[in-house]
């Protein structure tokens, strides 16, 4: 199963994610980045302490 | 858990709870139990407690006061995901967490146990493990906790309680019976 690691993006810092998660369909793997970007971004614009957010997603492994 | 697999995580028990009290009068679990760790587990069979709750009001009242401390702690925890912002949601379960196991003297030296992974600690708070995972670095870098296999680190006291805008009142560790 490919584990995939969605990587944050927060004006240009890059929050990496060691963990990662195996996901199988490539829905899920839109949902999550998606819903962590949604709600990333609440806190972070709530708080005004980033202006720019990006959740990207890596595989590292199949198997 | 919702229909397309989200689970919320809505408490965490230690030792010396009892955490299905209510299967006494509701016959059906509407809600998943889970051990965190290798657990030794008590069982008291109902037919024992209806008659101990019949016979002794005094135990009665003590098992009310348990049930009526568990929806406070509920509420708390709704006010806590529904209104705080992530990282103040995870300072919040850690302080609450350290204040009960400190009466149960599970607190000892600088490290406390919280064997949560980081996806469940994303479905205590209701985010996604990423976000999860993100709170937690963002906690450590601010040298507000530290993290480390199953255990948390307070780094800044004072830092800490504020995030965590945490007043126990609704533990009522108090005993007033």
């Amino acid at each position: 199963m490919p584990r995939f690691h969605f990587y944050i993006v927060e004006d240009g810092r890059v929050i990496t994610d060691e963990e990662g998660q195996e996901l199988i369909e490539r829905d899920a793997v839109r949902r999550e980045a998606v819903e962590t970007g949604a709600s990333v971004a609440r806190d972070a614009f709530m708080q005004g302490s980033a202006s720019q957010g990006i959740v990207c997603e890596k595989v590292t492994s199949c198997s | 858990m919702t229909s397309n697999g989200r689970r919320q995580i809505l408490s965490i028990y230690i030792p010396g709870d009892i955490p299905d009290l209510q299967s006494l009068h509701l016959n059906v679990l509407d809600h998943d139990l889970i051990t965190l760790t290798e657990c030794t587990l008590g069982f008291i069979s109902h037919v024992f407690l209806r008659e101990i709750t019949r016979r002794r009001p005094n135990v009665t009242e003590i098992f009310w006061r348990d049930t009526l401390i568990d929806a406070a702690m509920f509420r708390d925890w709704i006010v806590n995901v529904g209104q705080r912002p992530a990282p103040s949601r995870l300072a919040h379960i850690v302080v609450e967490l350290r204040e009960r196991l400190k009466v149960i003297g599970q607190v000892q030296g600088a490290w406390f146990e919280m064997p949560l992974t980081q996806e469940q600690i994303g479905e205590a708070m209701g985010i996604t493990p990423v976000h999860a995972n993100r709170i937690v670095k963002q906690l450590r870098d601010d040298n507000v906790l530290e993290f480390h296999r199953g255990s948390v680190r307070v780094i800044d006291e004072q830092k800490l309680l504020e995030l965590a805008d945490f007043d126990g009142l609704y533990l009522h560790q108090r005993p007033s019976l």
